[in-house]
């Protein structure tokens, strides 16, 4: 290439001087012009230069032969430029001195008949050295070009990863490019970039951002362009609440409420319920019927077909319905179409409790008995049953429901009540119970939070907290006063600590204790598989002391002679507590555990 | 489908079985499910006494176990149930289950609770948590000469 062009070069500098020389000088020149045109040929210069320089040799061979005829024609060519890039336009300009009649004719790189003299615009070929001939009465004479192959084109890529994040996250923006020289930033950034590179994107507010990048180099200038989708932070939180309940609750104490949406299963018809109980006891979601209508929940069924009909069963009580089938919402969380309770359900199949769900003791299907509009279990299991329902008819638990009365049914796990936690696309390990401290007089109202899954976002991560783990019923070891009680427990929905202390005086007639004075008092809490323990210190309140509006408190009552210390709601005051669901795996435990 | 509907008839008829006696009264019908059940004999460790019982224990499909402790007359003075499912305490209390019912009225505040009753006509513990129930009661009154209700499982 580079030879091929020196001599290019040089042919065009002799010709310049043939076309200005004078007769005596001439032969000099023409000697000059042979020589190169000879090195040209034996350099091997580019192959579609080779016949057309023996063509512009015979022209100026024949143009010699001719001096001495007057009325001979003189043609001349040249072109512009004489340097050009495939594909780029060039202009040839010719003219004849003595013209004949015959006219003129193009050859080489170009054909065709030709006036005697004008020009014309040809399209630079491939690469190489194109000849533009022209001949006029028997005279020829030859021009060159030397068309190079163009600079390559610069190409770039721009990419985002994510394209989509919330404005508590990131997103990596990396270019790289090719052929280019520089690069310029433009759209939601700017400057001078290198022709690759990275960089961190984050943005504090909402919305769609254009990233566009332009480099350019020899042969051009590209552009590429991003699109960033920033949303606000999908939330993994909902409040908690402990107040006096809902209009038709006489006077809650220690009563954790939040609200959940239930949606008829993949559509937007949803209603959001208040007031409904926060429970680490149980799992699963029950709601006090009725529900909006038109939710208008499908039945859930039992394997034989029939509706399934369910009994929630409490300490305090039972609560008596259907299963159906619903979206579960919150937060931005949703559990999709699992099966919920509807407490009371107005269905006719529905209608006749079974004797061995109230065998249970108080029906807790109304507003006043449950202290809430509904139940939800977010305990340590993820159905309020399991294997066993699943195996067989279990006694109380599913029924087979129709026209003609309910019967014990097996339940699918599937088709179980559920705790919604598990069925979320994601922070489903688990929840995080945070509440605020309340002192020995108690409050009004607290207000915490409910915190989806554990060590999956930064604010549900476990710090200092300690792992308890449970045996296979959810239940560890406190050893209070010197006893062990093997059947211990963690659980939102008790409404006090419940453990056994014939010592402190109860109220009359009930089972809270009512000492005369504020105690303090400890015990140690000792993970089932032996790995940890800890002291917990503790205060017992004078339930009837406490002012009537008092809704959150350090109250407890007697467990009697049962094997278990139950930590209640007073116990989540002031704690940071984590539930991890069975089979979830943090720090290096597996659920079912607490962390607090 | 018809073997399956046999299966299930079957089934629940065995469950029919499965009934407890009731606190206070004779275990009649509890004799009837020899496959899950252990009955044992036991003295209690009374100073003057050479009182005997029996504990009859069942197991429910869902794993809860079920203890009646009988007395030298035939009659159950106590029970206790352990397990993943709450059993039936109307059959398993009999005329007390009607205390248990009353128990929540006494309260002051809706809330949920425990249960632990200690009457002079029974003593009545329920705790527990879905998945993890368990409880005891006896009647005072019924209880052999000398025994210890610590030793109630």
């Amino acid at each position: 290439m580079h030879r091929s062009l020196a001599i290019g070069r040089l042919r065009q500098r002799a010709g310049g001087a043939l076309l200005g020389a004078s007769g005596s000088t001439l032969f000099i020149f023409l000697a000059s012009f042979m020589l190169a045109l000879m090195l040209s040929a034996c350099g091997g210069g580019s192959g579609g230069g080779n016949g057309s320089g023996s063509d512009g040799a015979a022209a100026i061979a024949t143009q010699t032969g001719s001096q001495a005829d007057t009325g001979t024609p003189v043609v001349s060519i040249s072109a512009t430029p004489t340097a050009a890039t495939v594909g780029q336009v060039v202009t040839l300009s010719w003219s004849v001195s003595n013209p004949t009649a015959t006219g003129c004719t193009a050859s080489g790189a170009w054909s065709g008949a030709l006036d005697n003299s004008g020009s014309r615009t040809v399209t630079a070929g491939a690469a190489g050295t194109a000849y533009y001939t022209v001949t006029c009465g028997g005279v020829s004479k030859t021009t060159s070009v030397v068309v190079s192959s163009p600079p390559p084109s610069p190409t770039v890529n721009l990419t985002l990863a994510p394209a989509s994040i919330t404005t508590a996250q990131t997103s990596v923006l990396s270019w790289s490019s090719a052929n280019a020289s520089g690069c310029t930033a433009g759209g939601a950034w700017s400057g001078a970039k290198a022709t690759s590179g990275s960089v961190s994107i984050a943005s504090t507010v909402a919305g769609n951002f254009v990233y566009t990048l332009s480099c350019a180099g020899d042969g051009g200038t590209v552009n590429a362009s991003a699109a960033l989708s920033v949303t606000a932070p999908l939330s993994n939180s909902t409040a908690i609440v402990v107040d006096s309940g809902p209009t038709g609750v006489n006077g809650a104490i220690n009563i954790p409420y939040v609200s959940v949406t239930v949606c008829r299963p993949g559509t937007t018809t949803c209603q959001t319920i208040d007031h409904v109980l926060l429970d680490t006891g149980s799992y699963g979601l029950r709601l006090l019927a009725p529900l909006d209508a038109a939710l208008n929940l499908p039945a859930v069924k039992t394997p034989s077909g029939a509706d399934a009909g369910t009994c929630g069963k409490f300490i305090s009580g039972y609560t008596w319905g259907a299963v159906r089938r619903a979206d579960v919402k919150m937060a931005d969380e949703t559990a999709p179409g699992i099966s919920i309770q509807v407490i009371g359900d107005s269905g006719a199949n529905y209608a006749a409790t079974p004797s061995s769900c109230s065998s249970a003791g108080n029906n807790l299907g109304t507003l006043a008995a449950l202290g809430a509009k509904g139940v939800l279990g977010v305990g340590l299991f993820k159905q309020d049953c399991g294997e066993s329902c699943a195996r067989s008819a279990v006694a109380g638990a599913y029924y087979a429901c129709t026209g003609n009365g309910c019967t014990a049914s097996s339940m699918a796990l599937g088709s179980q009540v559920s705790n919604p936690v598990a069925s979320f696309a994601v922070n489903n390990n688990g929840v995080l119970l945070v509440l605020p401290a309340v002192g020995a007089s108690g409050l009004t109202s607290v207000s915490g939070t409910l915190i989806f899954g554990v060590n999956t976002q930064a604010n549900n991560t476990i710090a200092g907290e300690t792992l308890f783990t449970t045996n296979s019923g959810g239940d560890f070891s406190t050893i209070y006063k010197g006893k062990t009680y093997g059947a211990s427990f963690i659980d939102s929905g008790s409404n006090g600590y419940f453990f056994n202390d014939s010592t402190i005086r109860t109220c009359s007639g009930g089972d809270f204790y009512c000492p005369a004075s504020t105690l303090s008092l400890s015990a140690t809490n000792a993970a089932a598989d032996g790995s940890a323990s800890g002291v917990v210190n503790f205060n017992v309140a004078n339930l009837v002391q406490l002012a009537s509006t008092i809704s959150a408190a350090q109250v407890g009552g007697t467990a009697g002679t049962g094997n278990y210390f139950d930590w209640g709601l007073p116990f989540f005051y002031g704690r940071r507590v984590f539930v991890v669901m069975e089979g979830a795996s943090v720090n290096g435990k597996t659920g079912p555990l607490w962390a607090y | 489908m018809r073997r399956a509907f046999l299966l299930m008839l079957l089934l629940s008829l065995l469950q029919g079985a499965l009934a407890y006696a009731a606190l206070g009264s004779s275990p009649s019908n509890f004799g009837a499910t020899p496959v899950r059940q252990a009955a044992r004999s036991l003295a209690a460790a009374g100073a003057d006494s050479t009182a005997v019982y029996t504990i009859s224990q069942s197991t429910l499909d869902s794993g809860t176990v079920v203890r009646e402790y009988v007395n030298n007359d035939g009659k159950v003075f106590a029970v206790s149930w352990n397990g993943p499912t709450l059993p039936d305490l109307r059959t398993l209390l009999g005329d007390k289950f009607a205390v248990l019912t009353n128990a929540a009225a006494k309260r002051p505040k809706a809330g949920h609770s425990q249960l632990a009753l200690a009457q002079q006509d029974v003593v009545i513990v329920s705790g527990g948590h879905m998945r993890a129930y368990a409880g005891h009661a006896w009647i005072p009154a019924a209880l052999p000469a000398g025994f210890d209700t610590s030793v109630i499982e």
